[in-house]
């Protein structure tokens, strides 16, 4: 028995040695940006494309969110050792483009037929902020819109119908009202609504502006323009300011992202605006029935899409460049991206993904994962700039003094607008 | 020849991980300089000095307090120094993230946070701030506590005994003999808890993200954000250097005149 389990080893170690002197070894950075056990996931896909390619080693680096996995590949890039790919947000396309550290994909997707129909394949909005002059610059990997979690049991107590959730803000604030539960005392129980006001993020924000018929960026602008000092932006800051201060549905000042789907979990708050990448935590923990719909509209719907997708960054012989695009098609496939969606509820960015049997099926037991497929109608490309974090820190920043009424919102929007200026000056001057 | 061989291993190190890194983070720092003079940089300077201002004497007070509650060996007084200092033991991301929990408008504590008046603490700007010198102060209090009950053992009971005998309270006795012998500590404890106000920001990142409204922007965590969110080197290089000049400053003007103040004849 022992000889026998060592004889193995030896065996093992023999074809291990083998394996190695023609293995090629690609780096892949990738980040975690919402609740749940997302790293086991990724690190399962890994391993089952080495097993299907047993002569590439892919070397993981978990980075952290998205934030700290970008601080790391920047580092990486500065320390003159990039990646060979890497998970970074859709919009950070041109802070990229100003390192010059990234690759289109086009030379290879015109010689390989397969990444030419899986670029064909992908939902337009999800490569809406990957494109640039007709060029693709990366492709999407763990997407999502943001969406409407109400809770069904909530409505029923309130007279409401759990099938017709809000469609209009107006209905959403009319909903919240009769959603806001208080005891004897008049403290609240549960609170109709909430939105979080995330620092550093101006996602939902984005969402508001579009559904009241605006944009925070000028789509022709190059990531140069940043459009806050408009009237939908003042409209969607101020609504969520009175949420709270007006309506009394919402809790008071800054909302925070992160323990937002626990307290809906908890059934302390009965509609949230979250990532649909939160349905699997919230699927897993809310006791009750809970649906899942479109964002509400002021004049029309709309959210922006959102997460991150696989960029080649430069610096790559040709050997590790082919194992990279076989990891990446491997990963952007419909069956993964169809397993991806069900372990974590990011959507399944393949439209193949959704007539494949465990999709369909999922999709019977779970229907709530459809909306934001449905809601993909509607998208819009997220904020693109120069600059990425220290914009969207100005924006969420004026967004937070609105919402806890230290200053008016006209006078919030026209100083944002000068500093987000300023900060975009030094990379679009030019 | 033989001691630079004994300190070369370390010498080494240094050079590799600080006095490098320091040199390079000068010369990119020093022209960025003129780019500190933004109003941000001038609100995270009020936020890191009020916070040192509040930090600095809440944690030494507590940890005094709990020093001298607890000096002595009886069973019940070790477990509650256990209480008071294992927040030291933690991990400052894992203490902080239970505040993440207990401070949610939701949470555990919402009834006593209404009564003061403060319903969502780290969604409001005094409230975030009052929050983050909280878990500061809790952190660091039991480890001050800890040099505070080193410091009592070593004042002599003869000299206690003394001043009872003379007539004195147990005040007066604090005042004219306990607390002018813990003066070194105390000088000890002060520098400590100061650098700590000045360099541990763990709690920030894990609590606020130096929100809302920039209400918790410590000097430390811009230092992080402009270097590692938005990439600008040279000005983190910059605001690195100009702390590391005050710190220098300090060590050279403030020390000496403070430990004039001190007794060491204990």
């Amino acid at each position: 028995m022992a000889r026998d389990w060592r004889k193995q080893t030896v065996g093992l170690l023999v074809a291990l040695g083998l394996a190695f002197g023609q293995k090629t070894t690609i780096t892949f950075y990738y980040p975690v940006g919402v609740a749940g056990p997302l790293a086991r996931f990724i690190e399962a896909y890994v391993a089952d494309f080495e097993k299907a390619n047993p002569d590439v080693e892919v070397k993981t680096v978990f980075g952290g969110n998205y934030e700290e996995n970008q601080a790391k590949v920047v580092a990486a890039i500065k320390a003159g050792t990039p990646p060979d790919t890497a998970i970074l947000l859709s919009q950070q396309l041109f802070t990229l483009l100003s390192m010059d550290a990234i690759e289109p994909f086009d030379p290879y997707i015109a010689r390989d037929p397969e990444l030419k129909q899986a670029v064909s394949d992908f939902f337009p909005a999800f490569m809406m902020n990957s494109t640039l002059d007709g060029k693709v610059y990366s492709l999407p990997f763990q997407r999502s819109t943001p969406i409407l979690y109400y809770n069904k049991e909530a409505f029923r107590e309130a007279g409401l119908d759990p099938n017709r959730p809000p469609a209009t803000w107006d209905e959403l604030v009319e909903y919240a009202k009769r959603l806001t539960k208080r005891d004897a005392q008049g403290r609240v129980v549960r609170y109709g609504v909430a939105i979080p006001t995330e620092n550093r993020s101006t996602w939902l924000l984005e969402g508001l502006v579009i559904q009241a018929g605006g944009l925070l960026y000028d789509p022709q602008g190059r990531g140069c323009k940043v459009l806050v000092n408009t009237e939908p932006v003042r409209q969607a800051m101020q609504f969520k300011r009175d949420l709270a201060a007006v309506h009394k549905v919402s809790p008071e000042g800054v909302i925070a992202w992160g323990t937002t789907p626990g307290d809906f979990a908890a059934g302390k708050v009965a509609m949230i605006y979250h990532s649909t990448g939160s349905l699997g935590f919230i699927r897993d923990n809310a006791r009750f029935e809970f649906g899942t719909a479109f964002q509400p509209k002021k004049v029309r719907y709309g959210v922006p899409t959102g997460g991150a997708n696989f960029y080649l960054f430069k610096g790559s012989d040709p050997k590790k460049r082919e194992a990279t695009l076989r990891f990446i098609k491997f990963m952007t496939s419909p069956e993964l991206q169809a397993r991806w969606s069900i372990d974590s509820g990011y959507v399944a960015a393949r439209r193949a993904s959704w007539s494949l049997p465990i999709m369909k099926e999922y999709v019977k037991k779970w229907p709530q994962a459809l909306t934001a497929r449905e809601q993909l109608a509607y998208a819009k490309a997220e904020l693109p700039a120069y600059n990425l974090q220290q914009v969207k820190d100005i924006i969420a920043e004026a967004e937070q003094a609105v919402v806890l009424g230290q200053k008016d919102v006209r006078e919030v929007a026209r100083e944002a607008q000068a500093r987000v200026d300023q900060a975009l000056a030094p990379f679009c001057s030019r | 020849m033989r001691p630079w061989l004994f300190l070369l291993p370390t010498l080494v190190f240094l050079a590799a991980f600080t006095y490098v890194p320091a040199l390079r983070i000068a010369i990119e720092g020093l022209p960025a300089l003129p780019k500190l003079l933004v109003p941000e940089n001038a609100s995270s300077l009020r936020v890191t000095l009020l916070y040192v201002l509040l930090n600095v004497p809440l944690s030494i007070l507590l940890g005094l307090l709990a020093a001298l509650a607890l000096e002595g060996n009886g069973r019940l007084r070790q477990w509650v120094r256990v209480l008071v200092f294992h927040p030291v033991i933690l991990p400052t991301v894992a203490f902080a993230a239970v505040f993440l929990y207990l401070l949610n408008p939701l949470g555990p504590l919402q009834g006593l946070l209404r009564g003061l008046g403060l319903q969502n603490p780290l969604g409001d700007p005094l409230g975030a701030f009052l929050a983050v010198v909280l878990v500061g102060v809790l952190k660091d209090a039991g480890l001050y506590m800890l040099y505070y009950l080193a410091g009592l053992q070593n004042i002599p009971k003869e000299l206690l005994e003394a001043a009872q005998v003379d007539g004195a309270g147990r005040a007066l006795a604090f005042f004219k003999v306990t607390w002018p012998l813990l003066t070194p500590t105390t000088f000890f404890v002060g520098v400590m808890a100061a650098l700590g106000a000045l360099r541990n920001v763990d709690h920030i990142f894990i609590l606020t993200k130096g929100g809302p409204t920039g209400a918790t922007d410590h000097v430390l965590y811009r230092v992080y954000t402009l270097g590692f969110e938005y990439f600008d080197f040279p000005a983190a290089s910059a605001l690195s250097l100009a702390l590391l000049a005050f710190l220098g400053l300090l060590a050279l003007v403030a020390l000496p005149r403070l430990e004039r103040g001190v007794h060491y004849d204990a």
